[in-house]
C-alpha cells in the first residue's frame, strides 16, 4: 500500500499555493455530493503496531550512558483490536463531500497512538502548536470511501527531560460502506534519513527510525472509485492545515536560480537540518 | 521558523511578492555542492549521503556552493540574489534575541531590495 508521504526531497516541493487553489475549484463542485458515512456495524479490526530502533542519528545522543535506556522502545501493545466506534470517534458527524478536511478528535486520536507508547500527546513539548491530526475525504465509491489521515504528536519518554517526535504520521481509513465497518487502517512515520527528532534536554538530535507504524485489515482488490482526488492533493490540503508557510510559492531548489534571473527576482533559500513540512527539525 | 516569521502573513506576502522561494536540507545542499562542500567546518562533519544519480550543472553546483559557504547550522534562510551571488543570512537561532521575529526577518528581507 502507497501512503505517499511528505518526503524530503532533494528538489524541494512543489507550489503548494497553486494546487491549493485547483483544489478547492474541485471542492466547490463536489459540495453538492455529500456522504454521510456511518461506522455502526458493530465490527472491529486488529492492529499491529512495529517500531524499530534507531538506525542513525547525527550525535548519538541516544546510545549515551545515561539515555540508552531510555531510548530502548517498542509498542505498549504490540496488538491491539479496536472496535468500528473507536474508529467512528475519528469521523465527524455531519455528512462529508470528497475532498473535505476536518480535524481529528484529540481523545480518539491518542486512542490509537497510545498503541505505540503511553506518553503520546499532540502537545508538542517545543509549544508551536503543531500537534493534533487532520483527514480527508480522499476517495469515494458506492460500496467504498477512503479517508487520508496527517498526525503530528509526539512521546513524552521521561516528563520535562525526553521527548521523541516524529516528523509526522500519514494514514488510512477504509470504510466498507454497505457493511458500515472499516476494513483497513494504517498509520505511519515516512521511511525517511532524519525523521525522528529526539531530545534529552537541553540537548536535541535528529534521527533516522526505519519503521514506526499501526496496521490492520487489507484493502479488497480493485476498488473501483466514482470519484477520487489524487492522493498528492489530498497531502497538501492536510499540511495547509497545520502549516500556515504552505502559502508561499515554493519551487525546487534545482530550478530556482533560474526561475530567479527570469523573473529578475532575489532567491530566498531556507537550509535545514530537518524537513520543513513536518516536525522533525 | 515555520510557526514564527514564516507564518506571519505580512511576511509571506513579501516572499510571495518579491523572491524565488525555496527550501532544501543541509544534506542536499551539500550534494549539490560536491566537493565545494569540503572544508567548509571541518568540527561539522559533512553528511552521509549518496551522490545524486545524474551529474548537476556547473551553475547549479556553484549556487549550492554559494549557500553552502554562507550557511549557519542547523537552520538558516539566506538570500542570494538572481546571479546565485549571496546578500544576507538570518540563523534561525537569532530569532530568539528578536522582541519582534517577523518585524525582524521582514527586515532581513529588505536588504534584498537595497542591492539591486
Amino acid at each position: 500500500m502507497n501512503l505517499g508521504s511528505t518526503t524530503a526531497r532533494v528538489d524541494g516541493v512543489v507550489s503548494l499555493a497553486l494546487l491549493l487553489a485547483v483544489a478547492n475549484a474541485t471542492h466547490a463542485q463536489a459540495q453538492d455530493k455529500r456522504v454521510a458515512l456511518d461506522l455502526s456495524g458493530g465490527g472491529s479490526l486488529t492492529v499491529t503496531a512495529e517500531w524499530s530502533p534507531i538506525a542513525d542519528s547525527t550525535y548519538r545522543i541516544h546510545e549515551q550512558k545515561d539515555n540508552a535506556s531510555i531510548f530502548m522502545l517498542e509498542p505498549a501493545k504490540a496488538i491491539q483490536t479496536y472496535s468500528d466506534r473507536d474508529f467512528g470517534a475519528l469521523l465527524p458527524k455531519e455528512p462529508l463531500a470528497l475532498g473535505d478536511v476536518w480535524r481529528l478528535d484529540q481523545t480518539a486520536l491518542l486512542n490509537f497512538m497510545r498503541q505505540f507508547h503511553a506518553g503520546a500527546t499532540t502537545d508538542l513539548h517545543h509549544g508551536t502548536g503543531a500537534g493534533g491530526g487532520y483527514a480527508c475525504l480522499r476517495a469515494i465509491s458506492s460500496n467504498y470511501a477512503e479517508i487520508v489521515l496527517r498526525v503530528n504528536a509526539e512521546f513524552v519518554l521521561a516528563p520535562g527531560k525526553a521527548y521523541y517526535t516524529p516528523a509526522q504520521f500519514s494514514g488510512r481509513v477504509l470504510i466498507d460502506r454497505e457493511r458500515r465497518h472499516v476494513v483497513e487502517f494504517a498509520l505511519e512515520l515516512p521511511d525517511r534519513n532524519t525523521n525522528v527528532d529526539i531530545n534529552v534536554l537541553p540537548y536535541a538530535d535528529i534521527v533516522y527510525v526505519p519503521r514506526m507504524r499501526l496496521r490492520g485489515g487489507a484493502a479488497p482488490a480493485g476498488v473501483d472509485w466514482t470519484e477520487k482526488i489524487d492522493l498528492e492533493e489530498a497531502q497538501i490540503r492536510l499540511a495547509a492545515k497545520f502549516y500556515r508557510f504552505a502559502a508561499i510559492h515554493w519551487v525546487p531548489f534545482k530550478d530556482a536560480l533560474e526561475k530567479a534571473r527570469k523573473e529578475k527576482k532575489p532567491v530566498h533559500v531556507v537550509v535545514l537540518f530537518g524537513t520543513l513540512d513536518d516536525e522533525s527539525c | 521558523m515555520r510557526a514564527g516569521p514564516l507564518s506571519s502573513n505580512a511576511v509571506i506576502d513579501e516572499l510571495n511578492d518579491k523572491f524565488v522561494n525555496t527550501w532544501i536540507l543541509r544534506q542536499d545542499v551539500v550534494r549539490f555542492a560536491g566537493d565545494a562542500a569540503k572544508g567548509k567546518d571541518p568540527r561539522l562533519p559533512l553528511p552521509k549521503v549518496a551522490p545524486l544519480p545524474e551529474p548537476v550543472d556547473a551553475r547549479l553546483r556553484a549556487f549550492a556552493a554559494e549557500v553552502y559557504a554562507n550557511y549557519t547550522y542547523p537552520v538558516d534562510s539566506l538570500l542570494l540574489d538572481a546571479d546565485g551571488k549571496f546578500i544576507a543570512h538570518f540563523p534561525a537561532s537569532d530569532l530568539f534575541t528578536y522582541q519582534s521575529p517577523d518585524q525582524s526577518y521582514s527586515q532581513f528581507l529588505q536588504k534584498a531590495s537595497k542591492r539591486k
